[in-house]
Parts: C-alpha cells; structure tokens; sequence
C-alpha cells in the first residue's frame, strides 16, 4: 500500500454508513477512481464540503492494487466552480459533461486528455456569457472526441461521398448523404452548429446551436458509450428543447 | 454463510439491503436474530410491520406521519405563512429539534439531481405549489443541503416560487456555532463570506 498525490473532479458520491461516503473522482492518472472518506458526514468534518459535486480537489489516497475502492487521507478544494453552481441553468446543463466522463473513463487508467476536457470545460462554462446549452454541447462534442468516437464529419459515413447542406445523421458514426441509411436528418442549423462545435478546440465557439444538436449528441453518445444518460432527460424536461425522432427539420 | 437455508439467506439479504449494512454485518444481524429469544425476533418484525402500514405521507406537507394532517399542519398555534422547505424527513427533524422555527414544512422526498435522473417531477412538487396557490403562505424557507444538488434545487424553487410573487429565503451557510475558523474548509469559509450580515 502506498500513499498518493492526484488531483481529481468529484463526478458523484453516495453515502456509506452514518458517518461516511464513497466518492468517485476522475483523475488524470488513474483514470477513474472510487474513494472511502471516512467521517465525511460528520458534523464538522473538513472532508464533506470539499468533496461536493463538481469539485476539483487535490486529494492524498492510499493506494492498494486490487482493491476497489481506496482509502482517501486528505483532500483540499483547488476550484469549487462557484459560479456553475449558482445558476441553474448552467449546474444542470454541465451534469451531462460529467456523466459522460464518468461513462467513458475507465479505472486505473491514465485519462489526462479526458480530464483537461472536463476541467476546462466546467472552468469555460463558469465564464461563459452565451447559450448554456452551446457551451454544454461544445464540451459534450469534446469528451466525445477525447473518448475516441468522434463523429464522421468531412464525408458520408457509409460511402464517402460529399455531404448536402441538410445531411442525414447515423448514430452508429456521423453524417450521412442523402442516399445512405440514417438515424434522423438535420436541419442546416443543427449541421452548421455540429460543424461548428467539432472544429472549436481551444473554446466554445458563438454559435447559434438548436436544442437538436443537444438531443443529437445525446444520442450518439448513448450509442457509444452504450448506456441512456439520465442527466441529458433532466435537462430535456428542465429546459424544453425535446426533440421528436420523427421531427424534420 | 456457512450454512445452506434458504430461510437465513433472505434474512441476510434484506438485512443487505439496509443502508450501510454490507455482506458481513447482514449475516451478523442475521445471527443476532436466529439467536435471540422468539418473542424479541418476531416482536422486531412486528415492529417493522407495523411502522410500514401506519406510517404515511402527510397530504399537505408530505412528512412521515401516522395522523394525516401531521401534528404541525393540524397544529393551529403555527405560523401558517410561512413553509420551510426540505429535502427529507430527518431535515425537518433536524430544524423541529433546533426549537426556534414555528412554521410549516414541506418534504420534497430528494433534491433535482441530473446525475442519478432525478429532475423535477420527481420531487414532490405539485402539492407545494397547490398549497402555495391556496394563498395563505408568504414566505418560504428553502433549507435543502448545501450541495451542488441541494443548491440546484434552491435555484430551480426560487424560480418556480418567485415567479408567484412570494418571497423566497434560503438558510444561511457557513461557520457552525462553537466552531473555529481554522478547522472551517475552504468551501465553507467562502459560503461564511458571502452571506455576511451586517452588525
């Protein structure tokens, strides 16, 4: 058993017996990684605040191979991303970020590139001053391409061939031409907005960005990371923004 | 277990299923009970019965309750404007304890947290915003926990109440009472300088 160092964003925790709680932290080096903070519900425990949802955190564990959960010594708050917390819209949007990280990264494996992502996705959308839900997409389509199932968005994705200006979009990989087999059609906005958001690296870009590109994305992400995400549902009956299977656009 | 009676394993795996309780302490519980006199075994799942089918939902505020309405919202010596709201039972517990709040309360059964699917309708929403449509209420308390979820929910109350003209308070965070500054975290110590009052 070892002692280690990491920093790390709380994605959830439960409570364990009266007085304890198991966090699951996403750290760059070991990847996913479930913690024990024994007496973190106590009254004046300096463990509890710090371990809130969302919270970047530098945290010293004791680290024991095999074992599924790892005894947390000590963590402090490095960034509570206050302002994302007191804005409704923003805390709920930025639940879909963090449930997908929780979804794509593994345990005890190395996710710097997914951890930068979430990090410096939650820090942008702190600062952000247009659509949440464009940030929250933009970081969405990020976590995406760090995971590895980036959309296919240059050409169709079963033949090749170059993409109309209101393409066809397949689950299983990205846009589609008119022709080939697809899941739902986009409108143009919903295309320029996916567009958009797929070449944006450094930042989101001000783009208008329809509540289709969120259901989208939504559901390319389920079908990837094979599983519903029950944040992206809150957010959809929230927020409004629902969008039919059967919609055109 | 060590050994084979169908009986004993669904002893042990309800007793699994309590919060906290993990393989071991099932199947110690298990023992405890197999091992204590008949009359204490069966009176604990009398005890366990009886609670189950008494204990209700007061209709009004949403508390656990055997009476319905609950003792405080049938209790005429409350202060009937204003409503403390809280995530569970044991928050208005915790408030009914503390002896200066004479209020109601409403129990949400949760708090919105997108994470696990829980989004407003699964909260016990819709009897609070009738008992507010009643009219009688001005101000309401929200004392959800102060967690990125509980602080969600404070939002999403103070939209949906505000919107209906009352006034809407959330319960300060910050210092507890006896306790120094130096043992206070980070988080707490930022959330004590925000709600500063003036003296």
């Amino acid at each position: 058993m070892s002692q280690e160092t990491a920093e790390g964003v709380v994605l959830r925790g439960v409570d364990f017996s009266e007085t304890s709680r198991i966090v699951t932290l996403l750290t760059p080096n070991r990847g996913k990684l479930a913690c024990l903070a024994k007496g973190a519900r106590r009254k004046n425990s300096r463990l509890g605040p710090v371990l809130d949802t969302f919270n970047r955190v530098e945290l010293i564990y004791y680290w024991k191979e095999g074992r599924q959960v790892q005894n947390l010594a000590e963590a402090s708050l490095l960034d509570a991303y206050t302002p994302l917390k007191q804005d409704l819209e923003r805390s709920a949007y930025a639940g879909f970020p963090l449930e997908l990280a929780y979804k794509v990264a593994h345990e005890n494996e190395p996710s710097r590139v997914i951890y930068d992502v979430l990090t410096q996705g939650l820090a942008g959308l702190c600062a952000w001053t247009g659509e949440v839900r464009a940030h929250a997409c933009w970081q969405v389509m990020r976590l995406i391409c760090a995971a590895g199932f980036a959309p296919v968005m240059d050409a169709c994705v079963h033949c090749g061939a170059e993409v109309p200006a209101s393409p066809g979009f397949s689950y299983d990989g990205g846009v589609t031409c008119g022709r080939c087999r697809a899941d739902r059609r986009l409108s143009p906005a919903a295309w320029a907005a996916l567009q958009a958001l797929g070449v944006a690296e450094a930042a989101c870009p001000r783009v208008a960005v329809p509540a289709e590109v969120f259901h989208v994305l939504r559901f390319y992400a389920s079908r990837h990371a094979e599983t519903e995400f029950k944040s992206a549902r809150v957010i959809e009956e929230m927020f409004g923004g629902r969008w039919s299977e059967n919609s055109t656009a | 277990m060590f050994f084979n009676s169908p009986a004993v394993e669904r002893l042990v795996e309800a007793f699994r299923r309590l919060p906290g309780v993990g393989k071991r302490s099932a199947e110690r519980l298990a023992l405890h009970v197999l091992g204590s006199p008949e009359d204490e075994a069966l009176g604990l799942s009398e005890a366990i019965r009886e609670a189950r089918t008494r204990i209700r939902l007061c209709s009004e505020c949403c508390n656990l309750t055997e009476e319905d309405p609950c003792g405080v919202c049938s209790d005429g010596r409350r202060d009937r404007s204003v409503v403390c709201v809280v995530e569970r039972p044991s928050g208005a517990m915790a408030i009914e304890k503390g002896g200066s709040y004479r209020g109601l309360y409403h129990v949400l059964h949760g708090v919105l947290n997108p994470l696990e699917g829980i989004g407003p309708s699964e909260l016990r929403l819709e009897r609070l915003m009738k008992r507010l449509d009643a009219g009688s209420i001005h101000e309401v308390i929200v004392a959800t926990n102060a967690t990125a979820e509980g602080e969600a929910t404070a939002l999403y109350l103070a939209k949906l109440i505000g919107a209906r003209g009352l006034s809407v308070t959330r319960i300060a965070h910050g210092v507890p009472m006896g306790g120094g500054l130096e043992f206070a975290d980070d988080a707490t110590l930022s959330h004590a300088l925000q709600g500063r009052t003036r003296l």
